[in-house]
């Protein structure tokens, strides 16, 4: 069942584009570099297994940050990128040149730091198309093969938003995703509530 | 301290603001409360004493206006994305250096930072910040990545002379020949060999020999002292020097001035048959640009080099100059009284 056609799913790629765009300013403030952050693409599943279907990269590792909310409406966001891309991004942000192959304390914690940043970000842009109030869990860091990293498919109808990442720093480019686990009431609401927050752009 | 009063509050089942207070108090981290527009309602006793500033002097100002040096930043930011969006935010100490003016005992506190918002019924949407000294973990993660880098230096030096070790310096060899490929610039290399250096040990012993090598390193080191170039101990009484973007002229002159400098040295040699001193013998190797495909080992042309060298009679240098295509041509040589033209 397709929940948008192309030219929905190209206007709330650039809803989320914005949405980042924000983000690499906080960013770039804070490393006194250029960060930029796009979304290149955007997909949207109904169901947690139907993700296989994506051909998401299997790297033997991931880095991941992942926040929840409860509400009005529930959704866990999960930032992801693979291991050893994870530790360059956080090796350029924190401006450290040392080859030390695994990922220290600190480095993690840039790492949550910087994925905060971006998944609020990008749940500000989902709270203003559903309008709804929710809570937010602080921002956890997890490591480990990419199905470890998302959570317990669930009974009802989800709606699974996937958002390439691109983050560009120092000429340097990092791929990653940013992966919405939202349970929603149903696919259709959520879809008109999208539709009528796009056009008021 | 707080008198039993406010504990028997408690033991009914509603703990009295006192007590909250005096639990606030007892943490060994920072705890702010800011009102909807930013303004400090109360932080804690931890708060007073690394800040200076305590509650009463604090309340009702917001935070740049009791720490100036906070105007326009992360702070701020993060504390208005709470206000305004509900959301909460991480500060990492990596990420944020000191970011609030606090100090125990003189020395800056490092700080992570949590920054969340609070939904109180019946109120406007507050602000809370929780700060955690984590000065220890970013001095103890700065020791361990100092030891790191210590260690894969320490397998990188040869132990003996203090210079690169053959593992270094054949690595770095690689490194240049590629960059002397995208790049043109010429490239030169040199093969240092002690002359007549099982007599030396034979006649002074083992232990002299090792200071022999020391002393001569310290001596070449003097020499080879631009940025991008490198001595190597490639093994035994052998050494190597990379010249990268040095072409003929330059790499003989270097193996003029090493030979001079280990002359002058003067360590007495009885046995060697070229000098009454310790010497050496150079192979100097360079090529202009390499254009063929096919691996130009440029430390055996340099070999060649060295070969003839001793043979014609040690104390000396001889040069060749490999083509582009990767044909090596004897250029030049230098005796060890007086330097000839090529």
């Amino acid at each position: 069942m397709i929940v948008f056609d192309e030219i929905e799913a190209d206007a709330l790629k650039e809803v989320f584009n914005i949405g980042v765009g924000y983000a690499a300013d906080s960013l770039s403030r804070m490393v006194n570099e250029e960060v930029r952050l796009s979304v290149p693409r955007l997909r949207l599943v109904e169901r947690l297994d139907t993700l296989d279907a994506l051909d998401l990269p299997s790297h033997s590792n991931y880095c991941a940050v992942t926040q929840r909310f409860e509400g009005d409406f529930n959704a866990e966001a999960v930032l992801m990128f693979p291991g050893e891309k994870s530790l360059e991004l956080v090796r350029m942000m924190v401006g450290e040149t040392v080859h030390v192959s695994e990922m220290n304390e600190l480095e993690q914690e840039a790492l949550t730091e910087v994925g905060n940043i971006l998944l609020n970000s990008c749940v500000a842009v989902i709270a203003d198309m559903l309008g709804h109030r929710f809570r937010c869990s602080l921002p956890r860091y997890k490591a480990g093969q990419w199905r470890e990293l998302l959570p317990e498919p669930g009974q009802e109808e989800q709606c699974v938003l996937v958002l390439d990442i691109d983050f560009a720093i120092e000429r340097r480019d990092i791929q990653g995703f940013l992966i919405f686990f939202m349970k929603v009431e149903s696919l259709d609401e959520f879809r008109r509530a999208i539709l009528s927050y796009l056009e008021r752009f | 301290m707080q008198t039993p009063t406010a504990l028997v509050d408690a033991c009914h089942g509603v703990p009295s603001a006192d007590l909250l207070q005096v639990v606030l108090d007892a943490l060994q981290e920072g705890i702010l409360l800011l009102d909807a527009r930013g303004a400090i309602v109360c932080w804690n006793d931890w708060m007073a004493r690394m800040s200076g500033v305590d509650c009463a002097q604090a309340q009702g100002r917001t935070l740049p206006e009791v720490f100036p040096t906070m105007a326009c930043s992360r702070v701020i930011e993060a504390v208005d994305w709470a206000l305004r969006r509900g959301l909460p935010s991480f500060l990492s100490a990596s990420l944020n250096k000191v970011p609030f003016p606090l100090k125990h005992e003189g020395a800056p506190i490092e700080q992570n930072l949590y920054v969340t918002p609070l939904d109180v019924p019946g109120r406007e949407r507050q602000c809370l910040i929780r700060i955690v000294d984590v000065t220890s973990v970013v001095e103890k993660e700065h020791i361990l990545r100092r030891r790191a880098q210590k260690m894969k230096e320490l397998a990188m030096i040869d132990p003996l002379t203090g210079v690169a070790n053959r593992r270094r310096f054949e690595a770095a060899l690689i490194e240049e020949t590629r960059r002397h490929r995208r790049r043109g610039l010429p490239l030169s290399l040199l093969m240092l060999d002690v002359d007549h250096f099982k007599a030396y040990n034979d006649t002074y012993g083992h232990l002299a020999g090792d200071e022999c090598l020391a002393a001569l390193a310290a001596a070449i080191a003097t020499v080879v002292r631009r940025a991008g170039d490198l001595l190597g101990r490639l093994g035994g009484e052998e050494f190597a020097v990379l010249l990268p973007e040095t072409d003929r002229a330059g790499a003989c002159a270097v193996a003029e001035d090493i030979l001079t400098a280990v002359r002058e040295l003067a360590l007495p040699h009885s046995a060697s048959s070229s000098s009454d001193r310790v010497t050496l013998s150079i192979g100097v190797a360079c090529v202009e640009r390499i254009q063929s495909s096919a691996a130009c080992e440029l430390m055996a042309v340099a070999d060649t080099a060295l070969y003839e060298a001793k043979n014609g009679g040690r104390n000396r240098y001889v040069c060749y100059q490999v083509d582009s295509e990767c044909r090596a041509a004897r250029c030049c040589a230098e005796s060890g009284a007086a330097p000839q033209a090529a």
